[in-house]
């Protein structure tokens, strides 16, 4: 990206363009600066990676007006701090107090405004306003600095949760100030930045954009030797591989096993890829005085001869996971080399030769992992998994699998239009790929609207077991029109697939149906590239086929009194306290 | 020098190169606006590496005019 010509990104641009496919992501520019080319960089960088996307330039200096009429899912707000009046940069020096206190007053009121009209937007991209351009020569602080700040802390006092900041400083400091101002743009057509300012700003904000479509990785495999301390164990031995803290590089691998342990209380789930003894490995684990990381922070462990292109299929199998949610990162050259070759879906990092630069590449992983929301749930999940590892275990005992499910005792607390579980629900249709008939993504605000509709219902449905409890796992939308009623969304965690939920979860979806005095049910299967497995999820509930379209849409019906609870014996389904009374009543048995 | 600028102007305004005739004016070229122009200003800069001055800025609205300023600033081929 940064080596490419501009006049090459508008041409291969224009050529993306034209093959792309799908809904592309809307992306809003609004702008007190001239922004321009903005527009190609950004679609460049995400259309490079197999991402539909529009980008739409408000027009110049109509931030306030444009704000009420956004149609877009994403709005990026460029608020130049160097136009917020015409020459305010030197205007600025001059001023009374009154005045600047006055102008904030109104510069203020203004941020408020528009952040309320971008409230239900789902993401708004708001760029810091800074001096920097105008004062980084002079070493005293300017009034223009001090005004600068002064707006800052304003938009920051704005923030809502839709709102992610994006600081100008870090993206000047990444290109150099001198590369990232395009004076002759400023002073003849008030556009301050250029093509190495755009591109840089592109990259910077890609993993917010990549998230809010439910593309965030999940999964960080990590080699041993080299990559969590320095060294190789199986021929140096324990006490001689590099963790020193006080000493290079023993402090540089302290400082990745601090990040990776960091990621891993985040929610990232964390991995051990590792050709060599297991035995040797875990008494690293156990008893290395120095290692940061301990077993318990991995949430799965391959340390085998096996080949790592295996390692890693079967991790992703045991997970429930799709191969392109791992990250693998590796020291050795051929071990990349391999995984690039046969598992193209998996992202790849090598730890660089020279070490000092490891650190920076880690923070580079880290935000491959950026999360839009975070909730307390994803804080358990990585033990979560693990139980579910001990789960697998206990099934390869099993040898039926029916009797091991009715050891399990499993049970389903369903709640109803719960306002407190929101975040939560609003992230699993953000992040939930495979057992998921439509994908709609919904954000926060969106489902706050379903929750609150007297014509829809929210459904969430949290999965006990003796193992542990995994949580909020699976969510419906229902909207109700007449005596139809149309299932939106329908999804459940990967986590807790087989074990024969998901059609008890039609039983729940039908109870709430008929409290609804619903005659008809409507369900669409959208085929993505990665729900294949529910393809068939409508026609095993007992709907039929109204019609499929072109591109694989399959719409279904049924008659709800043509319903046949699955009835599951070893499933107990308990409804929330805070359900409304009898909401459920004369169906459930 | 001069095949490299008809790619550029071909890569900014999406037109086959053939197409692009040495007197290709904002009048003959669809779509070359005042924004497409400074994309075009700027592709060239960097495609030579050189600083267009604000006359020459004006000045470059055909390959010929392009090939022109080019060599006065220094730009051989």
């Amino acid at each position: 990206m940064k080596d490419i010509k501009f006049a090459d990104i508008i041409a291969a641009n224009r050529e993306m363009k034209s093959r792309q496919k799908g809904e592309p992501l809307r992306i809003a520019v609004l702008s007190n600066v001239t922004a321009q080319p903005l527009k190609e960089i950004l679609e460049y960088a995400l259309r490079s990676d197999g991402f539909a996307v529009e980008v739409r330039l408000g027009d110049y200096d109509q931030i306030i007006q444009e704000s009420w009429k956004i149609e877009e899912s994403v709005v990026v707000v460029l608020w130049e701090a160097a136009n917020l009046v015409d020459g305010l940069p030197y205007l600025i020096e001059e001023m009374h107090a009154e005045e600047k206190t006055a102008l904030l007053t109104r510069i203020g009121s203004e941020l408020r405004t528009v952040a309320d009209n971008l409230a239900e937007i789902p993401l708004v991209l708001w760029a810091t306003l800074s001096s920097l351009p105008f004062t980084a020569d002079i070493a005293e602080a300017t009034a223009f600095d001090v005004f600068a700040d002064e707006c800052n802390a304003e938009l920051r006092a704005t923030s809502r949760p839709n709102m992610r900041l994006v600081d100008l400083a870090k993206i000047y400091a990444s290109v150099s100030l001198e590369s990232a101002i395009d004076w002759r743009g400023w002073y003849t057509s008030r556009s301050l930045y250029s093509v190495a300012f755009y591109k840089a700003f592109a990259i910077h904000v890609k993993p917010w954009l990549y998230s809010l479509q439910g593309q965030t990785s999940k999964v960080l495999l990590m080699d041993c030797d080299n990559t969590l301390w320095g060294g190789i164990l199986g021929e140096e031995g324990e006490e001689n591989i590099k963790l020193d803290r006080n000493q290079y590089p023993g402090n540089v691998f302290t400082e990745i096993q601090h990040r990776a342990r960091w990621l891993g209380h985040r929610g990232v789930l964390l991995g051990l890829c590792s050709k060599n003894n297991a035995d040797d490995v875990d008494a690293v684990l156990r008893d290395h005085r120095d290692m940061v990381l301990r077993d318990e922070d991995f949430t799965v462990k391959r340390v085998s001869w096996d080949a790592k292109t295996e390692s890693i299929v079967s991790i992703a199998s045991d997970l429930n996971l799709g191969i392109d949610s791992m990250v693998f990162l590796d020291d050795s050259a051929f071990e990349i080399g391999l995984v690039q070759e046969q598992l193209p879906e998996v992202t790849v990092y090598r730890v660089p030769e020279q070490l000092y630069r490891y650190p920076s590449l880690f923070r580079a992983i880290e935000t491959r992992f950026i999360q839009l929301s975070r909730s307390d749930e994803d804080l358990a999940r990585a033990r979560q998994y693990r139980e579910e590892q001990n789960r697998t275990v206990e099934r390869t005992r099993h040898p039926d699998l029916e009797s091991y499910l009715q050891g399990l005792g499993l049970s389903l607390d369903v709640s109803l239009n719960d306002r407190l579980l929101v975040p939560r629900i609003a992230q699993m249709t953000q992040k939930t790929n495979q057992f998921n008939l439509t994908t709609h993504r919904y954000t926060e605000p969106e489902i706050a609207r379903f929750v609150e509709s007297a014509d829809a219902d929210v459904i969430a449905l949290q999965v006990q077991d003796r193992f542990g409890d995994s949580g909020i796992s699976g969510v419906v939308n229902l909207r109700y029109s007449g005596n139809i009623c149309e299932i939106d969304t329908m999804l459940l965690s990967c986590r807790v697939l087989g074990r024969s939920i998901e059609f008890v979860f039609m039983d729940v979806v039908c109870a709430a149906a008929a409290a609804r005095n619903v005659h008809i049910l409507r369900g669409m299967y959208l085929p993505t590239k990665k729900n294949g497995q529910v393809a068939e999820y409508f026609d095993r509930c007992g709907f039929a086929r109204d019609s499929v379209s072109e591109g694989g849409d399959v719409s279904y019906s049924m008659k709800l009194a043509d319903y046949k609870p699955f009835d599951i014996p070893y499933i107990k389904v308990q409804y929330a306290s805070t359900d409304p009374p009898g909401v459920f009543q004369g169906f459930w048995h | 020098m001069h095949q490299r600028i008809r790619l550029v102007f071909s890569k900014v305004f999406g037109i086959d190169e053939q197409l692009i005739p040495d007197g290709s004016s904002p009048d003959t070229i669809q779509g070359w606006d005042s924004l497409k122009h400074l994309n075009l200003v700027t592709a060239l800069e960097e495609e030579f590496d050189v600083e267009f001055t604000d006359t020459e800025v004006v000045e470059c609205t055909s390959p010929a005019m392009a090939k022109e300023i080019l060599k006065l600033k220094g730009v051989g081929g």
